[in-house]
């Protein structure tokens, strides 16, 4: 796909480019936005927010990076200002006062699992913790670089990343074990 | 496994998640898209209309100006046949007016003048040209009809005050409706005649250069710059310096519409002093045109949402205006002034021999409210009030009956309050430091004097503004 062209059309305000664009990037930003909430409707609010920043800004991208990049960065940053904004995440995203903790090493389960599925176990995550496992984990921020986007210190966003890895891994862990205790069980 | 050996794994599913949205999710967008488009469109209109009404402002005031500068033209130019200024004004406090411009002062017209202790008959006048007075009569009468009534509902003190001079000073009472009659006839033949001038499209021209020239690619770039300070900006003051530099002038009626001639001046006592101040004969000032206008202040501003910006701030600005005058006369005298009777030590006579810079100096306290026009361009209108003090000046007053200028900072009120409008545009914005300039009006809507016979002007200026903000 040309995405030259089609920026540029859209940038005319051309209904079928903007629409193109949208169809084109839709379903991933889609997932995007669903591992950042709690359900499907917010994801599509937030889809639906971000897009219209997309078409809004898209005057701005220099053609520099990849468009589905620049698009996706809209996405998160709409996503952490709607749980900044929605009482509901709002709550979930303070960290009180917890011991820090450190990631480990330890054996880890291989995700044999579909993306849905996962995506599904993150978002059973707290939203904090969710947010923060997120854009280090899969977005690859620093946890500098989270600690200016959340407005806490990166100290809390290592442990607190620390403790969202440890619930996902031990979740994992059980869902990967639980079929092979069905199917020993079976035999 | 490595420590990340499970973020990569994550990352790898993640990048597999897709999900198709629902339909009204498109719909949502799209009608949000279009409605901003549509707002855009209303904020362009806006903006045109806001230049137009800018424009017809302007044109209406450039007007005004120049029908006031054809009317004083004219009655100068019927000066040229009159005695010389200086042998009017021998004493200013003991005749101010002996003789009158003949095209003013008709001969029938026989009145009093200003006196002390003794009147000063002209004698017995007699109508050698009647024949002549009633053929300008007939002319005149159907155009000066209604303006002969407003006179004598306007000022009923005039028939009055003219029964206060004793017999013996005044043969005939002069009627008081015929001066006033003949006084309008010549303001209005005057303007009349006037019609074929020319007028000064310099001004408007400058207008239209300054609002020009607007580079929008250039802006998009720093927009990207501008929106992640945004955030930043919203919590802060924005400190800015602010200079202006234009042309300033008076108006006489932006709310009033033209100038009054039909001010009558009465006849007041102030002790042994006994003024008559004349109805259909008097002397015409000069022409008065544009100066030099400038200011400097500095502002603080702040974000109020997305495009709205307060500011406020403290400004020195500078007005001027040109007008002629003659020579000047060191000589202790005393001068009319409303009720008052007050003393100079210096005047000048009424001519073109050299001009005169009538300054004002005035302290200013701006509070506007910015609007900026579009996201992606950074052109914003502003619109105000401010405060004035002027603290200084040396502008000249002109007195009618002794045809002369002299200094009286008891005439220039000291408080103005002026409204203004702007349209800015972000030429430069590098981190912090930001550059603004645009086209800036400006009127003061108090009058800027406290007596004038001819019209109290009020102060505008209109210039480029420009600002740096950090």
């Amino acid at each position: 796909m040309d995405y030259h062209k089609l920026v540029r059309d859209c940038l005319k305000a051309k209904p079928e480019a903007q629409r193109q664009l949208y169809s084109h990037f839709a379903e991933t930003m889609l997932g995007v936005c669903y591992r950042y909430t709690k359900s499907l409707a917010d994801a599509e609010d937030v889809l639906q927010e971000g897009f219209v920043k997309v078409y809004k800004n898209l005057h701005q991208y220099k053609f520099d990076g990849e468009l589905g990049a620049w698009i996706r960065k809209i996405m998160v940053n709409t996503a952490l200002n709607f749980l900044k904004l929605n009482r509901r995440y709002h709550e979930e995203m303070y960290f009180p006062g917890q011991p820090p903790l450190h990631v480990v090493a330890e054996n880890y389960p291989m995700v044999n699992m579909e993306a849905k599925e996962l995506a599904n176990l993150i978002r059973q995550l707290p939203a904090g913790y969710q947010a923060i496992f997120n854009l280090h984990a899969i977005e690859g921020y620093s946890h500098v670089e989270i600690g200016e986007m959340l407005g806490i210190s990166d100290g809390t966003s290592r442990s607190q990343y620390a403790r969202a890895r440890a619930l996902l891994i031990n979740w994992i862990k059980k869902i990967s074990e639980e079929p092979q205790k069905e199917s020993y069980a079976g035999k | 496994m490595p420590v990340n050996e499970f973020e990569k794994q994550v990352q790898q599913k993640m990048d597999e998640l897709r999900m198709v949205p629902s339909e009204p999710v498109w719909v949502n967008i799209e009608s949000q898209i279009r409605k901003k488009k549509e707002r855009r469109r209303l904020i362009i209109w806006f903006f045109m209309l806001f230049l137009f009404i800018s424009g017809g402002l302007w044109w209406f005031l450039g007007n005004n100006n120049r029908k006031l500068h054809v009317a004083e033209n004219n009655v100068i130019g019927n000066q040229k046949n009159e005695k010389p200024v200086s042998k009017q004004n021998k004493e200013i406090t003991t005749v101010p007016v002996t003789k009158r411009p003949e095209n003013l002062s008709p001969k029938n017209q026989r009145h009093g003048t200003l006196i002390i202790g003794k009147a000063i008959n002209k004698g017995p006048d007699k109508l050698k040209n009647k024949e002549t007075q009633i053929k300008n009569k007939e002319v005149l009468a159907r155009v000066i009809q209604k303006p002969k009534k407003d006179l004598a509902e306007k000022h009923p003190a005039a028939d009055q005050e003219n029964k206060m001079i004793p017999d013996k000073v005044i043969e005939k009472k002069a009627d008081i409706s015929t001066i006033a009659t003949n006084e309008t006839a010549n303001v209005l033949s005057v303007i009349e005649s006037s019609k074929t001038d020319s007028i000064n499209s310099g001004e408007k021209k400058s207008i239209e250069k300054e609002t020009t020239g607007i580079n929008q690619e250039a802006d998009k770039e720093k927009l990207s710059t501008e929106n992640k300070t945004r955030q930043h900006e919203n919590k802060k003051w924005e400190k800015a310096i602010t200079a202006q530099i234009g042309w300033s002038n008076y108006n006489y009626g932006l709310f009033n519409g033209e100038k009054s001639f039909d001010r009558l001046s009465s006849v007041q006592n102030s002790g042994s002093v006994l003024f008559l101040s004349p109805g259909p004969g008097f002397y015409m000032p000069q022409e008065i045109t544009k100066g030099a206008s400038f200011a400097v202040g500095v502002e603080l501003k702040r974000l109020l949402g997305n495009r709205i910006r307060v500011s406020t701030g403290l400004q020195y600005h500078y007005y001027s205006t040109y007008t002629k005058r003659g020579a000047a006369v060191e000589k202790d005298s005393t001068i009319s002034y409303g009720a008052d009777a007050i003393d100079i030590s210096k005047y000048y006579k009424n001519g073109n021999q050299s001009s005169y810079t009538n300054r004002f100096h005035i302290i200013e306290i701006p509070v506007a409210f910015e609007y900026r026009l579009f996201r992606d361009i950074p052109l914003s209108i502003s619109a105000g009030a401010s405060y004035g003090h002027l603290f200084k000046t040396n502008a000249l007053t002109f007195n009618r009956v002794s045809n002369i200028y002299y200094y009286n900072r008891r005439d220039y009120v000291s408080n103005y309050l002026n409204i203004f409008s702007s349209i800015q545009y972000t030429w430069l914005k590098k981190g912090k430091i930001k550059m603004q300039s645009g086209p800036v009006f400006l009127y003061n809507c108090l009058e800027l004097q406290k007596e004038n016979y001819f019209g109290i002007p009020h102060l505008f200026s209109l210039g480029l503004k420009n600002s740096i903000s950090f």
